[in-house]
């Protein structure tokens, strides 16, 4: 058992070396592409076929031009529904334009870590904002209330409330009819339930202290940060999508991680590529194993 | 100011391969992410959407946001006009349905008004909510929701074809309250309106 791990390890460790770093970036944000990235529905053929054509022929995959097709196919279909698309995909389009750039520079590789960093500590920055001002974040409101709404939650709130899933379903389908069909400005009295409550609060503030971590380590230009930033990306990628899966999200952030090792970092380049595999078992229903009654 | 001066030189360093090309994608990233933090807070963009990065911090998304389509006939009587007449009635995708719902504005609301205004439509009658459903264990204050209940029951049930004087459309977002404060319901942006003559 031993010597299969020690056997993997040194294969990923040949894998991600044998690349020139510059090709592997590029290979796993094509599949990143290929795989989460949505573009208008008349485009997003188009954006496949291009995604494979860059994966099948290495001579395209440095190919600028071929960037900035992507970049314009991507640009071309989602901004006319930009209201109503994710905001991974946003940060996709944002990557596949660095992308474009680095390969037009004299140094891409030095251009897409520094990219790379810039994105991240952005991304984070805002969602930190929004949390701190959007009001009903800290005091734990936001998680309460998704802990009853969300269906991905659902398990864990039968859980932390005492109640069967049946319960908890059937509460968040009362709450959505009354919004398709209550009266204007009727208000619906709600009975608290304590032990969901301080579960919201705790892990309100256990987000926000890791996304402010992720973006204070990746704004300070410190050496010494170095480690600390890709720690705490890879426990936020690790925790935080494993509980809400948004693949998308959690592969873009996974590949903006692996792009800002350091050239001889092939250690760490490694547990990125782990971490790209293990982000897939995300979609895994794990909940289902709680014990809740149904 | 010498740790300033620092800092800058480190920050220099970093970027001194490219120059400040490299930070031409975040700085497409702020100014887009600043216009969906205006247009969020001062209008009715959802922070959810728009590429701000406000997912997973308020509570008002698309799926807490819910359109009403109210009809009115010849001789004054309210109508709701049920979700599941939509698509036919004013051929509302999902796609289209949600662009309406993160940022309604008065064009599009309008819009959809003067689409269903144009056909004839038969009322019908909404889900009824089973007695367990109202006896929700999250549900401490039943009578209130009875009551909100009773008022949309009366505003339906009709078989036979109406032609609509006028026709509202609104989008209306659940407002989740701290503690025991509840949820309440409440109208966002513009509401479109079209009249026949």
């Amino acid at each position: 058992m031993i010597a299969v791990a020690a056997a993997a390890r040194v294969r990923l460790l040949n894998l991600v070396s044998s690349q020139a770093e510059l090709d592997l970036i590029l290979r796993v944000t094509a599949l990143l592409v290929l795989l989460h990235a949505r573009t208008s529905a008349g485009l997003n053929a188009l954006l496949r076929i291009e995604c494979l054509v860059v994966l099948a022929f290495p001579g395209l995959l440095t190919n600028p031009r071929m960037w900035i097709l992507l970049t314009a196919t991507l640009l071309i279909g989602n901004v006319p529904q930009w209201s109503t698309i994710d905001n991974h995909q946003y940060l996709i389009g944002y990557w596949v334009l660095a992308c474009a750039l680095a390969l037009r520079s004299a140094a891409p590789m030095a251009y897409l870590r520094v990219s790379a960093r810039a994105l991240v500590a952005a991304v984070f920055g805002f969602a930190v904002l929004w949390k701190v001002l959007a009001g009903e974040y800290l005091d734990g409101t936001f998680f309460y209330w998704t802990f009853f709404m969300d269906a991905r939650l659902s398990r864990i709130a039968a859980l932390l409330a005492g109640q069967s899933v049946t319960d908890i379903t059937t509460a968040a389908g009362a709450l959505r009819m009354f919004g398709e069909w209550g009266a204007d400005g009727t208000t619906v009295g709600v009975r608290q339930v304590p032990g969901v409550w301080t579960a919201a609060i705790v892990a309100a503030w256990l987000g926000l202290t890791l996304e402010a971590g992720v973006a204070v380590s990746h704004l300070l230009p410190r050496v010494s940060m170095y480690r600390i930033r890709h720690l705490l990306l890879s426990v936020f990628v690790g925790c935080t999508y494993f509980f809400l899966p948004v693949v998308g999200f959690a592969f873009v952030l996974t590949v903006l991680g692996m792009a800002e090792c350091g050239g001889h970092d092939l250690r760490r380049r490694a547990r990125y590529v782990v971490l790209l595999l293990l982000i897939q078992l995300t979609t895994v229903p794990w909940q289902a194993l709680l014990v809740a009654t149904e | 100011m010498r740790k300033s001066t620092s800092m800058a030189a480190r920050l220099r360093q970093s970027l001194a391969p490219c120059g400040i090309q490299p930070l031409l994608p975040v700085i497409l990233l702020v100014t887009i992410a600043a216009a969906q933090f205006v247009q969020a807070i001062n209008g009715t963009l959802t922070p959810w959407k728009g590429g701000g990065f406000g997912m997973f911090a308020t509570l008002d998304s698309i799926p807490h946001r819910f359109l009403l389509i109210t009809g009115i006939g010849p001789a004054g009587q309210r109508y709701l006009v049920a979700p599941r007449s939509w698509p036919a009635l004013a051929h509302l995708t999902p796609a289209r349905l949600r662009a309406v719902l993160s940022k309604p504005t008065l064009a599009a609301l309008d819009e959809l008004a003067l689409r269903i205004l144009s056909l004839s439509w038969r009322p019908e009658e909404p889900a009824r909510l089973r007695p367990r459903e109202l006896m929700s264990p999250l549900d401490g204050d039943v009578e209130s929701r009875l009551m909100a209940y009773r008022r949309l029951i009366r505003a339906v049930g009709s078989e036979e074809t109406v032609e609509l004087m006028e026709v509202h459309v609104q989008v209306r977002r659940l407002d989740f309250g701290h503690g025991t404060s509840g949820v309440t319901l409440s109208t966002i942006g513009p509401i479109g309106i079209a009249r026949g003559y």
